[in-house]
């Protein structure tokens, strides 16, 4: 598959990992689906007062096609960045000092500013994490939804109404042509993500980029809009990436889990292995700290600590200051000095970044035992 | 949107109101005999006055009458848009008003005008790449221009323009391209002002989540400017526009009077010199009264651009 082809290219070209006449698909068709998107050693720096500072230190992923994929970890380990990133929409800021992002083959980094905003809409959409915000006060929202088709599609401006109220009534807004008038004002937080995603699906999409889709609606809501996408990206067939702390969403929605700190993949694997037998020690300190169940003294659980300052040099394991392991196990000096790298654990679909799982010196037990009910 | 603008309207007249009452209070306040006042801007100084002509002037203008019946008829007389005679040369102030604030409007506007049309796509252009190079040339020359006073640059404009190259007259106020050199000065600081707010609201706007959701839709960096960009950058330079608008109208004084202007500024200097005043009245309840009307339509015109703002007025 060529790296560097371009969008015509790509399109000419048969996809070669179906093929079942390669001998190369053959063997990588086993654990993984055809990847859509696969990022490779992703470099983002943001300027700051103390110079340079990496909020993505090196990241690979992979999506495959139909895969639902959540991108989980604390505030400022990069989760936003990363889904910045692939829709080229980082703050000017920000810089992509390395790596490739890329979309069926083709480096996105590569592209030029318009064939990428080709790109957006008709192959990667969005949603955000304040639905309100992200639509414009002073447009109809039935304006906003029709945009990618009117202008990715070149769909006249009263046929792009009348699709945008179709899309309205099919992400479950009633009276979805009265609504089509309204502005963002008159909606309420959850009407406005299902407008959203009306307008996200619109252009049909492959990926799906949801960062925290959820986080600022009401928890009733929270349900409703998870079911809504779950459905919509199941029904088109469409890649997820969803980026979000909420471990409970995860384990329903998900079909694999990347787990972030400090701008590095720590854990990456299937779903049911990361929630139910966590390797990463801050995987299992995340996993304890969102199940909300009361230690023996009766406080909640937390990871102590914080993320490191960004802008600290940053030798050895990133989560050693904060992990219990490195001093129980005696191999603090190790993870102070030299940082791991992401090694396969059972499976080759799980991988994990900890001296200690590596080394098989903590016994990996479902974490679920003594505390997931 | 309808109830707004009654409501707005009704503010309007209520402010209207208060105005004249001010505008045909406040010479009383100043210098002591109407009647004496009269005669003196006639006869053009002090003379040794004829008590029987004072009183005979007195009751002529009805200045015999308590203050409150003499400012109903004035108002009464008024709303028929008859605010008496000059003083100085016994014209009809109505006209004389009208004619000088049509002048004044005409400058400001042009120089309003002028300026937003230079500063708003500059203020956009520094604002897109905001702390580059680009962005603080334009800054640092706009700061500039604010500096400059009117007084220096009103000649150095008669002199290069008029003198040097005559491109244009020097003054007076007799064909349409007189407007060209006077608006030009006038617009220099109303540009710096319209320019950094257009720039810090761009700046605010681009960094709005919606933003980035448009540009999420594949709408391209223009197009995302155009339709989401400036309506939302906009509000605050409106702002700013119909202030500037509203205080150059009377506040021009200097340019009409350098460039020989009949404006209002020069008019009601004039008047208040020679204690004209029914000009004063008239003059003074022309400028605010225009000036809120302006604010009245500056209020509408937010509610246009952005239809979020008629929330609190719907329950307030």
């Amino acid at each position: 598959m060529s790296l560097s082809g371009s969008p015509a290219d790509r399109a000419s070209v048969p996809p070669v990992a179906t093929s079942a006449t390669s001998p190369i698909a053959a063997l990588d068709a086993a654990p993984a689906r055809e990847p859509l998107i696969e990022i490779r050693n992703l470099r983002v720096q943001l300027p700051t007062r103390d110079g340079l500072v990496s909020a993505i230190d090196g990241i690979d992923l992979t999506i495959g096609r139909g895969e639902i994929v959540a991108l989980v970890g604390e505030s400022g380990s990069g989760k936003s960045m990363t889904a910045l990133s692939i829709a080229r929409l980082l703050p000017p800021a920000a810089k992509v000092v390395s790596g490739t992002i890329l979309l069926d083959g083709v480096d996105l980094l590569k592209l030029t500013d318009r064939e990428m905003d080709r790109v957006r809409g008709s192959r990667i959409a969005m949603l955000f994490q304040q639905p309100k915000a992200t639509l414009d006060p002073t447009s109809r929202v039935g304006e906003q939804v029709g945009e990618t088709l009117r202008f990715q599609r070149h769909v006249g401006r009263r046929q792009a109404w009348a699709r945008s109220v179709e899309l309205l009534a099919d992400v479950g807004i009633p009276e979805a042509d009265r609504r089509a008038r309204a502005y963002a004002h008159q909606l309420s937080g959850g009407m406005a993500q299902r407008v959203m995603t009306a307008a996200a699906i619109s252009g049909e999409p492959e990926l799906l980029i949801a960062d925290e889709p959820t986080t600022a609606l009401d928890v009733t809501v929270q349900a409703q809009i998870l079911r809504l996408l779950t459905t919509k990206v199941r029904d088109h067939g469409l890649s997820m990436l969803l980026i979000t702390h909420d471990l409970g969403i995860v384990s329903t929605i998900a079909d694999r889990v990347v787990v972030l700190y400090a701008g590095k993949v720590v854990e990456d694997g299937p779903t049911a292995r990361i929630i139910n037998e966590p390797n990463h020690p801050y995987t299992e300190a995340l996993m304890r700290s969102s199940l909300l169940i009361p230690l023996a003294d009766g406080r909640l659980y937390a990871i102590p600590g914080g993320t490191p300052p960004p802008g600290e040099e940053l030798v050895g394991c990133r989560f050693r200051a904060r992990c219990h392991y490195a001093d129980e196990l005696g191999i603090a000096d190790r993870c102070a000095a030299v940082e791991p790298g992401l090694h396969a654990c059972e499976s080759d679909a799980h991988h994990c970044r900890c001296w200690a799982v590596e080394d098989g010196l903590i016994q990996v037990q479902p974490a679920s035992a003594g505390s997931l009910p | 949107m309808a109830r707004f603008i009654v409501r707005r309207t009704i503010f309007l007249l209520a402010t209207l109101f208060a105005v004249s009452v001010l505008a045909f209070v406040m010479p009383y306040f100043g210098e002591g005999d109407p009647a004496r006042m009269i005669l003196r801007a006639r006869m053009g100084g002090e003379l040794a006055l004829d008590p029987a002509v004072v009183e005979a002037v007195r009751r002529q203008f009805g200045l015999d009458q308590p203050i409150p019946i003499q400012y109903l008829r004035w108002l009464e007389a008024a709303v028929t848009g008859d605010f008496g005679q000059s003083f100085t040369n016994r014209q009809p102030v109505g006209g004389i008003v009208l004619r000088a604030l049509g002048v004044s409007f005409l400058l400001a506007l042009a120089a309003l005008v002028l300026a937003t049309i230079i500063a708003v796509p500059l203020g956009i252009l520094a604002a897109l790449r905001s702390g580059g190079r680009r962005d603080s040339v334009i800054v640092t020359l706009t700061q500039g221009l604010v500096a400059l006073p009117e007084y220096w640059l009103a000649p150095l404009g008669m002199l290069v323009f008029a003198l040097w190259l005559g491109w244009l007259p020097a003054a007076g106020w007799t064909s349409p391209i007189s407007v060209i050199l006077p608006a030009s000065v006038l617009c220099l600081r109303p540009l710096a002002y319209l320019l950094g707010v257009t720039r810090a609201s761009m700046i605010t706007v681009l960094e709005s989540p919606y933003i980035t959701a448009a540009r999420s839709r594949g709408l391209s960096q223009f197009l995302t400017l155009r339709r989401h960009g400036l309506k939302n950058a906009m509000v605050p330079v409106m702002t700013l526009f119909s202030i500037w608008l509203a205080g150059t109208l009377g506040g021009s004084v200097v340019i009409e009077v350098i460039f020989n202007i009949p404006g209002l500024g020069r008019v009601m200097y004039e008047a208040v010199v020679n204690a004209d005043m029914p000009v004063v009245q008239a003059g003074v309840l022309a400028t605010v009264g225009l000036a809120i009307v302006i604010n009245t339509l500056t209020d509408i015109g937010y509610a246009a651009l952005n239809p979020a703002i008629l929330v609190g007025e719907s329950n307030g």
